[in-house]
């Protein structure tokens, strides 16, 4: 059956289905129900008892009133706001295939939406890409992917959700094999609100991954690498590897900041009442505490 | 919104609003219940449409959106089997039965994007814009939607 004959073929099953005119008469009166209220005693204390209580369910359970739309987007139980930055997980950087520098920054991106009358919310990336590490493993690395299923059931249940994902223009040479990069993905509100529930952050089914293989940053790699080498070399003078480990660190949290500088989240919701909202977040770097091996933690705000 | 307008408006995409909520539900009683909630809300609505077509897609956007609502929630997802849920119109042709039962049986992404793109007839990048996907993502659902039901009626 060709594409024509399918499509009449369709047309002519679905003309078929009609809404019933009980269905129809109820539509058309929808205004008009309002208008034949008539005032009876009967029906005016039965909806005063309904009111009395519907309010007091809405003052036990929703202090504030009717449920209007709206969202936040939240790392953990911390609501991410435009005062003070929020921590959502370490910076992992990625060696080159050779393990003599590194590629790419990448962070799981452990961020949800949280409100009401949300239907779908959609995540959009500037100047970074999505990755899904377990597609990488799929795609990549076939005999191993089963293993990482195994390994991590949960985390591969949330990467097989229906992400409506969208490829990156630009590619990122961030050390994920061939993975697929994305510049966005849209999951139903529920789905996404799963995410929470999963603080694996080391088998975190997704991830944002930043590019350093710029002309820009060339230089400043080198630097990096330097001061790298410069520490190995100097461990045995405790006060001058401190000295030089502070230097590192600083040098570090600068450099990720430069990459992370362009880089925006861009959340979008949509309500049920086919309303959209939006909001823009940044990325930026902070040092973890010294228990955690110096390394770097991302945080996130709305800008 | 003017009675007159609305009783207008109604007479003529009622049927429009409830094909399309019963390609996403599945049933009769949702289809008809998401309906009634999708024009509900056009009462309510503060948009200024600025055409026919407008109110179309803003009903059609509103009804799926009302539809996704009722399928997600627990009760639907874990309780009721999607058999059960089946309620569909009576033919006396059989192929626009059989045709009609393996759409059925799709997902109800795939049925809602085969559905706006045969019978509505909107083009990938208003589906996209309806559904607020995009473009890219609809012509994948509709080609595997496709895919999936030639496989299910060279099945039956």
């Amino acid at each position: 059956m060709n594409n024509k004959d399918f499509e009449k073929r369709y047309l002519d099953t679905f003309n078929k289905v009609h809404a019933s005119d009980e269905l129809m008469n109820k539509v058309k009166n929808l205004n008009e129900e309002k208008k034949n209220l008539r005032f009876d005693f009967r029906v005016v204390s039965s909806i005063a008892a309904c009111l009395v209580v519907a309010v007091l369910s809405l003052i036990l359970i929703n202090p504030f009133g009717s449920r209007e739309n709206s969202f936040v987007l939240k790392a953990g139980a911390t609501e991410i706001g435009s005062d003070s930055p929020v921590a959502i997980a370490n910076v992992h950087p990625s060696l080159t295939s050779g393990g003599s520098g590194v590629d790419g920054l990448t962070i799981p991106f452990s961020v949800f939406c949280d409100g009401d009358n949300i239907v779908s919310v959609k995540y959009t990336i500037e100047n970074a890409v999505f990755i899904f590490p377990f597609e990488d493993y799929e795609i990549v690395m076939n005999e191993w992917a089963e293993d990482w299923r195994t390994t991590y059931p949960k985390a591969a249940e949330l990467s097989d959700k229906d992400y409506d994902k969208v490829l990156a223009e630009i590619k990122v040479d961030n050390g994920f094999l061939d993975a697929p990069q994305y510049s966005s993905y849209t999951l139903d509100y529920e789905e996404q609100k799963l995410l929470e529930q999963y603080d694996d952050m080391q088998s975190f089914p997704i991830q944002l991954s930043a590019d350093i293989s710029t002309e820009g940053y060339t230089f400043k790699w080198v630097e990096y690498f330097d001061l790298v080498s410069d520490l190995s070399e100097i461990h045995e003078d405790e006060e001058l590897f401190n000295e030089m480990l502070s230097v590192y660190l600083e040098e570090t949290q600068k450099l990720y900041n430069d990459m992370f500088d362009k880089v925006r989240v861009i959340i979008e919701v949509t309500y049920e009442d086919g309303t959209t909202e939006s909001e823009i977040f940044k990325i930026s770097c902070i040092r973890a505490n010294e228990e955690e091996g110096h390394v770097m933690g991302a945080q996130i705000v709305n800008e | 919104m003017e009675h007159a307008e609305f009783k207008k408006i109604a007479e003529k995409l009622t049927d429009v609003v409830y094909r399309t909520a019963l390609s996403y539900c599945n049933s009769k009683s949702d289809a008809e219940d998401a309906v009634q909630n999708a024009f509900y809300k056009l009462l309510k609505a503060d948009t200024e449409f600025e055409s026919d077509e407008h109110i179309r897609r803003w009903l059609i956007k509103v009804v799926i959106n009302e539809c996704k609502m009722m399928w997600r929630s627990y009760w639907y997802k874990n309780v009721i089997s999607f058999e059960e849920l089946g309620n569909e119109p009576e033919y006396t042709d059989n192929e626009y039965k059989e045709l009609f039962d393996e759409v059925m049986k799709l997902s109800p992404k795939y049925r809602t994007v085969l559905h706006l793109y045969y019978y509505e007839g909107y083009s990938c990048d208003e589906i996209a814009e309806i559904l607020r996907i995009t473009a890219t993502a609809v012509q994948t659902r509709l080609m595997r939607a496709r895919n999936k039901l030639k496989e299910q009626l060279e099945e039956a």
